[in-house]
Parts: C-alpha cells; sequence; structure tokens
C-alpha cells in the first residue's frame, strides 16, 4: 500500500487546526446521537463489559439506570444490568465525550458544537459540578435531582440564550484561557469564567423567574470547571474529521474507561488500541492517598489530544502545584517533550510565556515509539469507592503499548 | 567547499548529541547550544525499530 | 549474595554510569558493585565480572542494571548512592534540551555543528540525519564500522560536509574548542589531524609559542587506511587551502600506505600555502619544495609551525639541568634495575614516545616482540596507552576519569624495580579538571608509603596544554611540581629526559 506519510501528516494537522469549533445549541441525547435508545447508556473509554468496569463506572451506570426511570431502586437497577438489559456504548462512537465516567443517556441534555470548516457535530453532556456528582460515580437522589434539573430546566434557558446570541466561538474561548494561564483540563477558571461572561448577558434575557435565574447564574458561575465539558466537545469536534486520512500516524482520539486506555489513529479507522490504565502521580486532597485513588478514567483526554492540558502545561504555571510537578520549569519540560512527538504546532492555542510558541499538535505514534515520550495528561483522580468524588489532581500518561500496537498494525497495512 | 567556508565565516550553533561533558566549553564561551538527550530508539526493541524504518520514509 | 535491580525505560550515558560504578566500591559491605545499561556488550562484562543473575540475561539497551555483590543485603544503602549521584548529575545551565535531533535543529536558528557522542552502534542513523541536515559533524563515538565511516564520508563529501571521525574527540572551529580541544590562540595556521592528542600536542605547542590556529580539523584515526582512502583528510585539505584566514597547513598522522602519502605531498604540492607534516613513526625529517616541512615528532612540527607563521620562536624549559643530574644521582643510589613505566592518557603521546625510546614493552607496541603478553604486567621499560580499548571497556577514559590509571600507578612504583615514572596531564574542556592534582596526592601518598629507606623513584610528566585552559598549565605544572614531579610541557622534551636518564644509568 503506498501511502504518503509525509503528506498524510500534514493533512491531518491542516484539519486540526483549520477546525472552527462553535457552540451552537443545546440538544437531547435521544434527539441526536445515533443508535441511541432508552436502554442505550454511553460511557467513557473504549467499549468492555459490566465485568471488567471499576467501582465509579458501574456506580454511575446504576445511577443512570435510575435516572432514567429504568428500575427504582440501585439493587433493581444492578439486576437490569446482569440480565443483560442495557446496551453499553463507547461515546467516542457516538459523536460524544463525557468526563471522568462519562455518562450519557437517551434523555440527557448535551452541548452541541459543530465545526463550521468541516460540517462536523459533537457533543458533551453538562458539567455536574464538583462533589458528589455521576461523573466520579454518585447515584444518591440528589444527585439524580440535579441531573433532572439540568434536563428540565438548565438546558432550556441554556438553549434559548445560545439562540439569542447566536453561535458562540469556543476556539477563542480556548485561546484566551490559554492566555491566562489555563491549561482546559485541570484548570479551566478563566475559560469558565469567559464562558460565563459571553453567556449571562443572554440568560437573563431568556428566564423570566428570579429563583430560577438565581440557581442558574449560581451554577454557571460557581464551578471553576464549567468549561471542561465545553472543551471536550471541541476537541471532539476538532478531531473528528482528521479520522479516516489514509496514510496518516496521527492519533485522533485518547481515551480511558477506568480499565483500559484507548488510542484511534486517522489511518487506522476506528480500531482501538487498548492497554491498561497507568495510575496518575500527583497530590491528594488532604485525607486521602495513594489507596484511595481510582485508576485513570475519562474522555476528557480529547483536550490533550488536540495539544492542550498536559501538553499545555508550559503555560499554566498554576496548575503545577495542583497537579503535582515540582516546579514551573518541570511543567515548561512536558511542553517541551511534547513538541518531540507531535507533527506540528496550534495556529491559534498560543502560549505567550513559552515565547508565543503554538501548543503541540497532532501526536504522532511513531514519535511516541522512537522517543520513548508518552503523551502526558493532566488529569482529575477520583475516590475508588463510587460517589465519594474527586481525590486528588495529578499527572499520567498513555501507556506505550497502545501507541506499540498502532505501529505494528500501521506497518501491516503498509506491507500489504 | 562552500558549505565549509560558510562554517568558518559562521557563528557556531551546535548541537551536542550525547556526553553532556562536551558542553562547558560551549556554556562558557556563550556558543548556543543545545544538548540532546539522547536515548535508543524504540528502547531498542528491533521488531518497533523494523516498523519505524519502515514507516520513516514513506 | 548476589543481588541485581533493574529499571526498564531509564537511559543514561555510559560515562555518567561508569563514573558512578567506580565510587560504587568503597560503600562499606560493597565486594563488588555495577550500574549499567543493558546492552549486550555490557551484559558480557557484568557476566565475566560474576555480578549478572542468569535470568537477567536478556539485552535491552534502555534498561538500567545496578548489580550488586555483598556479604549482607546493602542494597537500599548502594540504591541510595547512585541515585543521589543521578540526581546530582552535572546538568548544565544555560543550554536548550532537546530529546531528539529534529527537535534540537528546530530550537537553533542556524545549527551547523554537532559533536555526537552516542553508543556506536546507533551512530551511523542519527549522523545522518545531521547530515541530511547539512550539519557538519564530529563524531566521537567509537565501535562504528569502516563500512559505516566510509557511507557516512562519501555523504559528507557528497554534500561539501566535515564528517570528522569515528574515535574523533577534538577539534577546533573558528576558534571554539570541541570536545577535548584545548583553548588556544587564534592565529593562522590550520591543522589536520588523525588523532586527538596529537591535535591537542601540537596546537597547544604552537599557541603556547606565539602562534595560533586559524581551524583544527579531526579525520578519525582510519581515514588514511586504503578502504576510507582519506576522504576527509584531503577534503578537510581543500578546505584549508582555499581558506583565506589560514596561511600554514600542518598534517599530523601516523605512517599510512605510500599511495595515499603521495596523494597528500601532491595535494600540498599545489597550493602556495608552506605546510609540514607529520607521519609519526615515519623517520625522515626533510623539506619538499622548499615549502612542505616534513618532520618527525609533535613538538618539531608546533616549532616548525610556529617559525612558517612569523613567530620568533623561543625555546624554553620548564625543568632545570642540575634537577635532572640530581635523579640521575640518587637513581645511581638505588639497588635497582630502574625501570622506566609510563602511563599516557593519551595514546598518541604514547605512541610518540614508544617510537624514542628503544626497546620498550608496550600495550601498543610497533614492534610485536616488544607487545605485553599480559597487559596487566608491565615488562623490564613499559610504556602503557591506558586509554586503549582493553582499559575503557566498561570503564570511563583516563582523560576523564583516572582511577585504573591511579591504580597502576600504585602497582608500578610498589615494584622494586621500577626507578622511572612518565605520564602525562592532557589539559582541556572535556578533560577531568583535577587530574594534576589527584595525581600529585597519589604520588605523595605512594613515596610516604614505598619510597622510604632510600629507595627513590624520579616522576617525569608532561602537561599538554595552555593558559587559557581552563584548568590553566602554569598552575597545573606547579600542582605536579609540589609532588617533585619533573614537569615538562611538551611530550618529546619528557621523552628526551626520559633516555637521557636511562642512558647515564
Amino acid at each position: 500500500m503506498g501511502f504518503n506519510i509525509k503528506e498524510a501528516n500534514s493533512e491531518g494537522l491542516h484539519r486540526m487546526n483549520a477546525a472552527m469549533p462553535l457552540l451552537v445549541d443545546i440538544k437531547f441525547a435521544k434527539d441526536v446521537l445515533p443508535n441511541m435508545t432508552k436502554n442505550t447508556i454511553g460511557h467513557a473509554g473504549p467499549p468492555l463489559p459490566w465485568d471488567e468496569m471499576c467501582g465509579p463506572l458501574q456506580g454511575a451506570i446504576l445511577g443512570a439506570i435510575k435516572y432514567e426511570g429504568l428500575a427504582d431502586s440501585l439493587e433493581a437497577a444492578k439486576e437490569l444490568v446482569l440480565a443483560g438489559g442495557i446496551n453499553f456504548v463507547s461515546n467516542h462512537s457516538m459523536n460524544a465525550v463525557g468526563p471522568m465516567t462519562g455518562m450519557i443517556t437517551y434523555s440527557m441534555p448535551l452541548f452541541e458544537v459543530y465545526n463550521e470548516t468541516f460540517g462536523n457535530y459533537a457533543y458533551c453532556p453538562i458539567n455536574e459540578g464538583l462533589g458528589k456528582v455521576m461523573r466520579f460515580g454518585a447515584n444518591d437522589d440528589s444527585v439524580i435531582e440535579r441531573l433532572k434539573w439540568l434536563e428540565n430546566t438548565l438546558s432550556y434557558a441554556l438553549k434559548d440564550a445560545i439562540k439569542l446570541s447566536g453561535p458562540i466561538n469556543l476556539k477563542v474561548i480556548l485561546s484566551q484561557a490559554l492566555a491566562m494561564g489555563d491549561e482546559m483540563h485541570q484548570r479551566n477558571i478563566a475559560a469558565s469564567s469567559l464562558f460565563a461572561r459571553k453567556i449571562l448577558p443572554f440568560i437573563v434575557q431568556v428566564v423570566d423567574n428570579k429563583q430560577e435565574l438565581t440557581r442558574i447564574s449560581e451554577f454557571l458561575t460557581g464551578n471553576d470547571q464549567f468549561f471542561l465539558n465545553l472543551a471536550m466537545a471541541l476537541g471532539k469536534a476538532t478531531m473528528d474529521p482528521v479520522k479516516d486520512i489514509e496514510g496518516c500516524t496521527l492519533v485522533t482520539a485518547m481515551s480511558r474507561n477506568g480499565t483500559n486506555f484507548g488510542v484511534k489513529v486517522s489511518g487506522l479507522g476506528e480500531q482501538w488500541f487498548e492497554a491498561p490504565v497507568n495510575m496518575p502521580k500527583g497530590l491528594f486532597f488532604p485525607g486521602f492517598t495513594e489507596e484511595d485513588a481510582n485508576p485513570d478514567i475519562g474522555d476528557s483526554a480529547i483536550v490533550e489530544t488536540i495539544g492542550v492540558g498536559g501538553f499545555a502545561m508550559g503555560a499554566a504555571p498554576s496548575v503545577v502545584k495542583f497537579v503535582g510537578a515540582k516546579s514551573v520549569k518541570e511543567a515548561v519540560n512536558y511542553t517541551n517533550d511534547m513538541w518531540e512527538i507531535t507533527a506540528g504546532k496550534s495556529n491559534q492555542y498560543i502560549m505567550p510565556s513559552l515565547e508565543f510558541e503554538g501548543a503541540p499538535t497532532g501526536i504522532d505514534i511513531r514519535k511516541v515509539v522512537q522517543t520513548g515520550i508518552l503523551p502526558v495528561i493532566n488529569t482529575g483522580m477520583a475516590h475508588k469507592t463510587p460517589g465519594i468524588g474527586q481525590v486528588g489532581a495529578g499527572i499520567v500518561t498513555a501507556p506505550m503499548k497502545c501507541f506499540e500496537q498502532a505501529l505494528f498494525a500501521f506497518a501491516e497495512l503498509a506491507n500489504k | 567547499m562552500n558549505k565549509i567556508e560558510e562554517l568558518f565565516n559562521s557563528k557556531i550553533e551546535v548541537l551536542n548529541v550525547g556526553l553532556e561533558l562536551f558542553t562547558q566549553s560551549f556554556v562558557d564561551l556563550e556558543i548556543s547550544c543545545v544538548q540532546v538527550e539522547w536515548k535508543p530508539e524504540a528502547g531498542g526493541n528491533q521488531k518497533l525499530l523494523d516498523a519505524l524504518s519502515l514507516l520513516e520514509d514513506m | 549474595m548476589l543481588k541485581n535491580i533493574l529499571r526498564p525505560n531509564c537511559y543514561y550515558d555510559s560515562v555518567t554510569l561508569m563514573v558512578i560504578s567506580s565510587t560504587l566500591k568503597n560503600i562499606k559491605g560493597v565486594n563488588n558493585a555495577s550500574v549499567m545499561m543493558g546492552t549486550e556488550s555490557n551484559l558480557g562484562v557484568l557476566n565475566n565480572a560474576g555480578l549478572l543473575l542468569p535470568e537477567n540475561n536478556t539485552p535491552d539497551p534502555n534498561l538500567m542494571l545496578i548489580c550488586i555483590d555483598s556479604n549482607v543485603d546493602i542494597s537500599e544503602e548502594v540504591v541510595n548512592v547512585i541515585d543521589t549521584k543521578l540526581n546530582e548529575k552535572v546538568v548544565t545551565n544555560g543550554v536548550i534540551r532537546a530529546k531528539t535531533i529534529n527537535n534540537a535543529i528546530e530550537r537553533l536558528d542556524n545549527p551547523n555543528f554537532a559533536v555526537v557522542s552516542i553508543p556506536g552502534v546507533h551512530a551511523k542513523k542519527e549522523v545522518e540525519k545531521l547530515l541530511k541536515n547539512n550539519i557538519h559533524v564530529m563524531l566521537f563515538s567509537d565501535n562504528v564500522t569502516m563500512d559505516e565511516e566510509l557511507e557516512l564520508k562519501q555523504i559528507a563529501v557528497d554534500k561539501g560536509l566535515l564528517m570528522m571521525g569515528p574515535d574523533c574527540g577534538t577539534s577546533i572551529i573558528n576558534g571554539v574548542p570541541m570536545g577535548f580541544a584545548n583553548m588556544v590562540n587564534r592565529g593562522n595556521i590550520g591543522l589536520i589531524a588523525a588523532s586527538g592528542t596529537g591535535l591537542q600536542e601540537v596546537s597547544a605547542t604552537i599557541s603556547n609559542l606565539g602562534g595560533g590556529i586559524s581551524q583544527a580539523l579531526g579525520t578519525g584515526g582510519r581515514d588514511l587506511k586504503d578502504k576510507i582512502g582519506g576522504l576527509m583528510t584531503f577534503q578537510a585539505l581543500e578546505a584549508l587551502k582555499n581558506d583565506p584566514d589560514t596561511n600554514i597547513i600542518v598534517i599530523i598522522s601516523k605512517p599510512t600506505s605510500k599511495v595515499i602519502y603521495d596523494h597528500v605531498i601532491n595535494k600540498l604540492k599545489e597550493t602556495d600555502k608552506k605546510s609540514v607534516v607529520c607521519i609519526l613513526g615515519a623517520g625522515e625529517t626533510q623539506v619538499i619544495d622548499d615549502k612542505i616541512h616534513v618532520v618527525a615528532t609533535l613538538y618539531e612540527a608546533g616549532v616548525e609551525a610556529a617559525k612558517l607563521s612569523g613567530v620568533d620562536v623561543e625555546t624554553t624549559s620548564t625543568v632545570e639541568e642540575h634537577q635532572v643530574e640530581t635523579a640521575i644521582e640518587k637513581l645511581k643510589k638505588n639497588k635497582s634495575s630502574n625501570y622506566v613505566r609510563a602511563l599516557y592518557s593519551g595514546g598518541t603521546l604514547c605512541y610518540e614516545a614508544i617510537l624514542n625510546v628503544d626497546g620498550v614493552y608496550s600495550n601498543i607496541a610497533v614492534n610485536k616482540e616488544l607487545a605485553l603478553p599480559n597487559v596487566e604486567e608491565s615488562i623490564k621499560d613499559t610504556f602503557i596507552d591506558m586509554g586503549e580499548d582493553y582499559f575503557t571497556s566498561g570503564k570511563p577514559h583516563p582523560m576523564i576519569d583516572q582511577s585504573v590509571r591511579l591504580e597502576r600507578l600504585e602497582k608500578e612504583v610498589k615494584d622494586p624495580d621500577v626507578g622511572i615514572i612518565l605520564f602525562d596531564v592532557v589539559l582541556g574542556y572535556g578533560s577531568n579538571y583535577k587530574t594534576a592534582e589527584e595525581l600529585k596526592s597519589k604520588i605523595i601518598d605512594l613515596q610516604n608509603k614505598y619510597l622510604i629507606d632510600n629507595r627513590y623513584v624520579l616522576f617525569v610528566a608532561t602537561v599538554c596544554g595552555t593558559e587559557l585552559d581552563p584548568q590553566v598549565k602554569s598552575k597545573q605544572i606547579k600542582i605536579l611540581q609540589e609532588a617533585e614531579v619533573l614537569v615538562y610541557d611538551s611530550n618529546i622534551k619528557a621523552v628526551e629526559t626520559i633516555n637521557r636518564v636511562l642512558k647515564s644509568l
């Protein structure tokens, strides 16, 4: 098979840089996700069977079943699963992504992000907030109540606000936030603030009830990580057009399901290349230790896939202490390392503190294997017991095995 | 010959690939230098090296 | 008991690890210990030393092995020492860091030179990358095959680039010392050398006499062999012929085939520029065509070149006549054979010495009958190149770390039949800054230990370097003189004194 990897990668990089991700609407999963049924539950990472799932993922799924009204209790929910009554799907195969456990179900409202350049859509749920939330595996009544509020109240407010404001350019917000010290994975405070600033003037116009308005604005402004989900949808929207370029060795997706880490490569289609996830190394909130941490989980590695998050750590000195890096210098070294394994630099995600260089863009599996440098991801750490929540934040690397397997598959393809 | 002539008439900008002890003179004389922290490609795994080799020039 | 600790994906260069390894034996309770990368040849070394457990015999160049032989398990302590030293590893500030050549190239505006010192088996690939990017190369790595060398030099010649090496650790480009080179005056004398310490000795001599170097180009030790055909020598020669800043050309080499030698002379005839040719071991001194000065020693090459460049050469001596006479008298009183043992770090300096003293045994003997059957055991008058492969397999070169030389020094001084010790101290950026200091301490130590009851040993040294070197030549000479060493600033002068002393005994 005579491909031109150089050209193909160049095309891939070009498509990443040409993306124009706009927040255009709020849609319900049932209306936009392919093959979404009442019994379908989308989760983060590559597909895996129930019995291989980690605690928080199982906990989240039981909660999701309750949320959809498919069972009255967690026990009943479990029975339903064991009876084969639930269809588990990898979010990525539904044009969607979700953080941590990544629950996406029939009735959930999703951010709809439109990549104007290529005409594709990507979806991500609205960030629930901090503490006891489904993305960390929590599934009690408060969690369900909040999700219902998102479904029945917030989603409509946002939908109407976006209709009024017109499409919101997420690329610009991300760029501005990057220049303000965010990396969009563990630090989204500037981006979330910029988004709030953008949407609130329209929210106030579309919500009449003062109590509702108060709850909504508190929700939108009280969560430092609110923008994470938008960044993820932006990432998915950016990467999907890079799929299936013949001869392209760039990574189109990185994701974890709490058990396995999966990588997809442009020239290798929809195949997941998987290996057991690594354990993040970082800092724990008071009272928690390494013993408490769940293995790496979430679709949020899509943020690193487009070159920010851990890749842009050099531009986000404030995240350093949070993720347990030793120093700003070490953070800069990470970004330097990521430049070694990527095809090029972003034309828009610029890092002023690093001489205005563009973020490392387009992970090349060949370079990863050649140099031994692994993509670095800034990640939150969940408690391994479902429902307790985040116990810390740290740095985790993608497993080398994924890239080695992908490389062999590529070589085999080349030999045909 | 031109390239050697060019070298003799240019500011030295050097890559030091390997032993770091060789960079001291460059630092002292303020010569632009990049220290390449070289290590064996693909961890020395021959199968991977073969695959890389195949895909390298494509 | 034997313990092996394995660290996958943990690459460190051989020099760093060897220097650390040499200190591990000092840890209390350690019988023997080593930290090395798991390459095939290193596994061989570890096996031979009885440090490798059979289950760890699989090569992996990215795997670090910590091997400890001790009576009780002190591996934790050993690992702590290793980790502390790895963390202390000198990381030069002020240099940009990259992990690959391609990335490094992007980090500079106009990269034009590279020094390559990685394991030889990987060198060709990396040098090709550099040449492809129009970057001149100095290749210090050895264990590069002749076929690889030929291929690389052909690429370089086609592209008009320098590919100096393999096994070339010394050059001076635009006044910038590369690798082990000395800091010398800038001037109008250009050097082409097939040997590192040869280049160092000549360039230092020229600079010390008041002359200066325009460019000093290495070619690697095998360049003038028929198979390579002098590709780099002739490339360098063309460059110097055309260089307006070079008026005198000096060529330093060991003997080559007649075809190649004649070719060199013909090339030199083609230029109006005066030249000096020093083919060590070729013997004859002559002047060809009134412009090509053929000399027999490195010092003469330096003197002749300086003279041709217009310097009024004044030869001075660092040793006074009476000092030599006193030494001879003391040696005569020894009830011993008064053998001379030389321990050289510079291979070419050792070679030059062997050529100029009759009947010495050596590990690099030209005459097979004078080859040491066992390199560890000196016979009568013996000159050893401590930088030769035998000593550097698994150990750092003596110019970087002279632990092995110091051990051998003790062995020689302990031998009651030894009366004279000769050694070199090579200065320059890449060399150990403490060489003279360590030798001084060791010598004083040995004098106290073994040179009692009227037994006398004469220590003679040659220091190769300049006042501009970071070690500062005069400082190093002074340090050695504090141990009563007779210190010369050129190899042949030291060797001449040895001859003189031997003849007087």
